[in-house]
């Protein structure tokens, strides 16, 4: 089903005044009167940790005449300082974020005492009729109490990177499991001395793989009602997955896989490949422009016993705050660009961010698409069979005890310091002293 | 200050209200593995930078205010420069350095004596050593500037009628340099000891306290407590034991070289 602006303008929008308004009103007791603005100049700031994140809401504010015309400024900070600095300026009643990019890691710090419910919009009766036009992970994944507070910005599915003229080089065959690519890993290594994939140390914050192999493998770090899930065999099964592919070297372990090492690395075509969500592409572009033709995608090795196409990690949600004057605005921006067919054509074709509409993934204008780095593969169709089978990433107030309590156990676990077993089982015994 | 220590006996998350939470917040403390780990890192930093970086900076001093040494303006620019230079650089160029496979450290250690790669970042006990190493290279050249100036303001004539009398070149620095610097030294351990107490840029900017919380400061414990776990009250309680140990300390070593004394009290 299409949702035409106009649908939305007429329902939701008119409902969307009426629900602004009464905690504007409310919040201006003291005397002082805002209305909400629904047509004409609206000047709004746009807070986010990627500048490359804005350009699409940039795009269609710049293309919009009517109702609004936009003018926006935006801040860009560190996603970490951009929360902090956005819950101070909420808490003081500051100069607030229009919208705010929030990092579906650092999501759960509007989940804490319903910082979600005080200070953002909630929007789950603005998209009630759309809802199932999209994939209800990423929905999820911005939501506190059962409310909804964020539209994903892109869709990051999880494929199989790899040099194309690399692996014919080196005879690499097509690998089917995990199991197989320890074998294939090890035995490439062993003749060429490259490696199949890279993984960084957590450096006690970054889960990314930790949380792509546990999620391709069913776990989930909380459950969909809030419960702590890293106390599960898949936590194990996962981190022994990592321990193996390092030792095996089939995959590099890397002190910084996101600055200069990873960098060289594949300039140097000593990693000719890699397990990672569609935005590695674009650090594999910037480190490696000359690379261009030489990469493609592929559907990632699957787990013998069973699981997901694959894992996924990250996201940004757009949230807007609740009670301006312009939230309206502010709501018919994000619509525009997120929440249309059209918005996510555009911002596919622009900015390569993956739809999270279901229809967008059989819309002929994205699957004719032949990505020019990838030498011209139409990775769409591809994408769209990850996405069909793309787990649930369940939030909770406790993400960031989990990662405190689990990221240092992985570290441990790949330098060889603990097996898995009793790396997750400290992992837990911390979580549950500190949650 | 009054505002942490109330902070303190809270939880927070940094909106919202707050909630008593009385010694709650400093008993977790105590039974923190975590917070033991980070301490023991941060006593590392603080000897190091006190028993290695000052004589550093202190002999460095010496042999620049020598008669005779050409270009010192120049040693001087070299030595202070890393001071100026913004973290972001150093983290790109030291990770470049240090990093197993693709740096040039072990590249060159490789080449000249045939080592195998060593994991600077990533192992445990290296990463502190790392962390150590930039601590000496970005504050070496800072005191370095403080002990010039205490140097030149030693008397020659002290040294030319310890000349006078045969006295050897150590025993020159053992018996005039040293006690005469001694106001300068204060100042420089004092002030070395409450920064390096406090070390965030070093840790965080080269293995972020990794791994597995092996080079994690108390600094930036403190700022992962508040900012990341959003636990603004614990973190409250953990600055504030900082601030009461390094008071403590830094009140003991004034007292060590007897600063605000007059001579001969």
């Amino acid at each position: 089903m299409d949702v035409s602006r106009r649908r939305f303008l007429g329902y939701g929008g008119s409902g969307l005044v009426i629900g602004l308004l009464t905690p504007a009103v409310a919040a201006c007791g003291g005397g002082s009167s805002a209305s909400t603005a629904t047509s004409g100049k609206v000047q709004l700031s746009l807070w986010v940790q990627d500048p490359g994140l804005a350009t699409d809401l940039q795009r269609t504010a710049a293309g919009q005449t009517k109702p609004f015309q936009y003018h926006t400024t935006t801040v860009v900070q560190d996603a970490q300082d951009l929360i902090t600095k956005a819950l101070a300026t909420y808490s003081a009643h500051g100069q607030v974020p229009d919208i705010l990019g929030v990092d579906i890691t650092l999501w759960s710090k509007f989940m804490t005492s319903d910082l979600a419910g005080a200070y953002l919009l909630d929007i789950t009766p603005h998209v009630a009729s759309i809802r199932d036009e999209f994939y209800e992970s990423r929905w999820i994944a911005y939501a506190n109490q059962g409310q909804l507070y964020g539209v994903e910005s892109n869709f990051p599915l999880t494929p199989y990177y790899k040099r194309t003229d690399l692996f014919e080089k080196y005879n690499v065959p097509e690998i089917s499991t995990w199991d197989e690519f320890l074998q294939v890993g090890a035995a490439t290594h062993s003749k060429h001395g490259v490696y199949l994939g890279a993984m960084g140390q957590t450096n006690g914050v970054d889960l990314t793989w930790f949380g792509l192999f546990f999620q391709q493998l069913g776990g989930s770090f909380f459950t969909e009602s809030g419960d702590f899930g890293v106390d599960s065999p898949e936590a194990v099964q996962a981190l022994q997955l990592m321990m193996d592919l390092v030792k095996s070297n089939s995959y590099q372990l890397m002190s910084n896989f996101y600055g200069g090492a990873g960098t060289a690395a594949l300039a140097q075509g000593k990693v000719i490949g890699n397990y990672m969500p569609s935005w590695y592409e674009s650090i594999i572009v910037s480190g490696n422009p000359n690379q261009k033709g030489k990469w493609a995608i592929t559907l990632p090795p699957r787990f013998s016993t069973g699981g997901h196409i694959s894992g996924i990690w990250g996201g940004t949600g757009w949230v807007v705050s609740k009670g301006s004057p312009k939230s309206l605005a502010v709501w018919d921006l994000l619509y525009q660009t997120r929440l249309t067919l059209d918005g996510q054509v555009a911002d596919f074709k622009d900015s390569y961010f993956l739809p999270t509409m279901k229809s967008a993934f059989t819309d002929p204008r994205i699957t004719s698409y032949a990505d020019p780095f990838l030498g011209g593969q139409q990775t769409i169709p591809l994408y769209a069979k990850i996405a069909a089978d793309s787990p649930t990433q369940y939030q909770s107030e406790h993400w960031a005890a989990m990662t405190n309590a689990l990221a240092p156990e992985v570290d441990k676990a790949l330098l060889g310091e603990e097996s898995a077993t009793s790396a997750i089982k400290n992992a837990v015994a911390t979580y549950k002293s500190n949650a | 200050m009054i505002f942490a220590v109330w902070l303190s006996f809270h939880q927070w998350a940094g909106a919202g209200p707050m909630q008593w939470a009385g010694f709650g917040n400093y008993t977790q403390l105590w039974h923190s593995q975590q917070f033991r780990t980070v301490v023991w890192n941060t006593c590392w930093y603080v000897a190091a930078a006190v028993l290695v970086v000052v004589p550093l900076a202190l002999l460095i001093a010496s042999a620049l205010n020598m008669r005779g040494i050409r270009g010192r303006d120049f040693f001087r620019l070299v030595f202070f420069l890393p001071v100026v230079l913004s973290p972001v650089m150093i983290a790109l160029v030291f990770t470049i350095i240090l990093d197993k496979n693709y740096g040039l450290l072990n590249a060159a250690l490789h080449g000249l004596f045939g080592m195998p790669p060593i994991d600077f970042l990533g192992s445990p006990v290296w990463a502190k050593i790392s962390v150590i190493m930039l601590v000496l290279w970005r504050w070496t050249g800072y005191l370095v500037i403080y002990f010039l100036a205490g140097l030149r303001n030693i008397p020659a004539e002290l040294y030319e009628a310890a000349e006078l009398d045969g006295a050897r070149t150590l025993n020159r620095f053992r018996h005039i340099t040293i006690p005469m610097l001694r106001p300068v030294t204060a100042f420089v351990v004092i002030t070395v000891l409450i920064a390096v107490a406090q070390i965030f840029d070093e840790p965080f900017i080269l293995t972020q306290g990794g791994p597995a919380n092996a080079s994690e400061s108390l600094a930036q414990f403190i700022y992962n407590q508040a900012f990341v776990q959003q636990q603004f009250g614990y973190a409250a309680a953990a600055g504030i034991v900082l601030f009461v140990v390094v008071f403590v300390i830094s009140m003991m070593l004034a007292r060590i070289f007897g600063v605000g004394r007059e001579v001969g009290q």
